[in-house]
């Protein structure tokens, strides 16, 4: 979705307003608002829910309301909540939250990954599932069957799509379920034949984060020598 | 004769000046070439490689690439490395003796590359620093303390030391005590922290955070409160709960105590007449007249 004028727009829990006026935005979501002076057009676009409140994690675990059993062949679908960033010329200038965020350690203290929380329902059926500010995932079982509480995911490489109806999708996520391993694979597939493409990664680029101090230091190591160097010559 | 003897001895000056010319231009063209290399390595892996990966290879490169200058410098006056290391064997067992620490470092930092207890970027505790490893570098290990000061460790005390590295979990406990009043309600003041804690996007929610009773104290009953958070978070998430739990107590009615003591005072006949004061300050007053009165 394109902001070409003044306006204020709302995704669930984020609230964005642009006035054309004094070149403003503000951009809102349950963990605080941020305001950036910038010049139309901006784009709006949804993200995995990896961005806000913190970028610690790439992984999403869908968190089951109860045990699953999934099985080699079948194909699940659920639902994982949606960022959503604005960008101006290839870069984020935004990212905000639908939803609060909560995360959890899936694996071993040492061994495991950080995963952000999604708790989800389950469908056999895509018609079944989703709602406002979610996107559908759909997990098919390549290998292996047991009774699993959740399927963690990386996020991060997953495509995104929608339908003629605008509900959106995420790429599709194989799983090979054993009893001590869960290892998923993000396709860059679409889950269902017909879908139309919405982005796909990289998500939250804000181009390289230039700290002056940093900068100037870096700067002044690298060169040292050739001052010298002029002076000689 | 004289003349050619001054004459050869300008000639053998000349000789050696312009080995030494040449030396010193080999060992400023290998540290200029050290420096070059270092600086690309740094400008194109700094992108692409975690600092804990670039930084050991950069100064590897850059030390290999002084030593061969070095090694290539005394060429011209004819020392060769090999026939060094055989024919210096004395000069070498003194050196090694006198350089016993400069070298034990120099080992001690090669196996800490290699074994990697500590990685720069880790937050680390040792020999009693606190602080986050800036560099490991030949000889020494630069550490940034939380309050901002550089501390320089030589290798060989780190390799030895007893080392606490805070970012090789995924995780970190926040961990602290809270104490509550006698008489507020136990149970609310549970269900609120439970609550706060569950909306902090800090705590995780699997390993489970846990509140519960730790002791009865003197004024107060003291309340556990711990949650684990990702360990790159863990400072701003002590900060955020600790700061934010008064007001969420308070909110729900519960007082933190101050510390208190009852004095219980029990009535009894007293075994000793009281000294009455009117007495006393009157005869003080009486006193303080008659001396001014005097006057």
């Amino acid at each position: 979705m394109a902001i070409r004028e003044s306006g204020e727009w709302l995704f669930c829990n984020a609230r964005v307003r642009y006035e054309d006026d004094s070149r403003t935005l503000e951009a809102c979501d349950p963990y605080g608002c941020s305001t950036i002076e910038v010049r139309t057009p901006l784009v709006i676009l949804p993200a995995p829910p990896i961005l806000r409140p913190f970028t610690i994690t790439q992984v999403v675990y869908i968190d089951f309301a109860r045990r699953v059993f999934l099985e080699r062949g079948s194909s699940i679908w659920a639902a994982v909540p949606l960022d959503i960033e604005i960008i101006k010329k290839g870069r984020s200038i935004a990212r905000l939250a639908t939803s609060k965020a909560k995360y959890r350690l899936v694996g071993s203290l040492t061994e495991g990954v950080i995963a952000r929380n999604a708790p989800s329902p389950v469908a056999w059926r895509p018609e079944d599932i989703g709602g406002e500010c979610s996107a559908r995932v759909r997990i098919k079982v390549d290998k292996g069957a047991d009774a699993v509480e959740g399927i963690p995911f990386n996020a991060a490489g997953a495509s995104i799509y929608r339908d003629k109806h605008d509900e959106l999708y995420l790429s599709l996520v194989t799983a090979s379920i054993s009893p001590l391993l869960i290892d998923t694979r993000t396709t860059r597939d679409p889950p269902l034949p017909g879908l139309e493409p919405v982005r796909g990664p990289p998500y939250g680029q804000h181009g390289r984060v230039m700290s002056l101090t940093q900068t100037a230091v870096s700067v002044e190591r690298g060169w040292r020598l050739w001052p010298y160097l002029k002076s000689a010559g | 004769m004289a003349l050619l003897e001054i004459g050869g001895l300008v000639n053998t000056l000349g000789s050696e000046i312009k080995d030494a010319l040449m030396a010193a231009l080999i060992l400023g063209a290998g540290v200029l070439v050290a420096l070059l290399v270092r600086t690309n390595m740094r400008r194109s892996l700094s992108q692409r490689l975690p600092q804990h990966v670039y930084k050991p290879l950069e100064n590897v490169t850059f030390y290999s690439i002084i030593f061969t200058a070095a090694v290539a410098a005394l060429k011209p006056f004819g020392i060769d490395l090999g026939s060094l290391l055989v024919a210096g064997g004395l000069a070498s067992i003194v050196v090694g003796l006198a350089a016993q620490n400069t070298l034990s470092d120099v080992i001690s930092g090669l196996f800490l590359l290699m074994e990697q207890p500590i990685r720069v970027g880790d937050p680390v505790e040792l020999e009693g620093i606190t602080g986050e490893v800036i560099d490991i570098r030949v000889l020494s290990t630069l550490i940034r303390t939380w309050d901002g000061h550089l501390v320089r460790i030589p290798n060989k005390k780190v390799f030895d030391a007893v080392i606490a590295n805070f970012s090789r979990t995924r995780a970190r406990r926040i961990d602290f005590s809270v104490s509550i009043h006698y008489q507020s309600d136990l149970k609310t003041a549970i269900q609120a922290i439970m609550e706060f804690i569950g909306e902090s996007p800090y705590c995780l929610l699997k390993p489970a955070p846990e509140v519960y009773v730790d002791a009865y104290g003197d004024s107060g009953i003291i309340l556990r409160v711990r949650c684990w958070t990702p360990t790159r978070l863990w400072y701003p998430a002590k900060m955020s709960l600790q700061t934010g739990l008064k007001d969420v107590l308070e909110k729900v009615g519960i007082t933190i105590p101050y510390p208190q003591l009852d004095v219980h005072l029990v009535e009894s006949k007293p075994r000793y007449s009281v000294v009455i004061e009117e007495k006393s300050e009157k005869t003080c007053n009486d006193k303080r007249e008659s001396s001014t009165g005097g006057r």
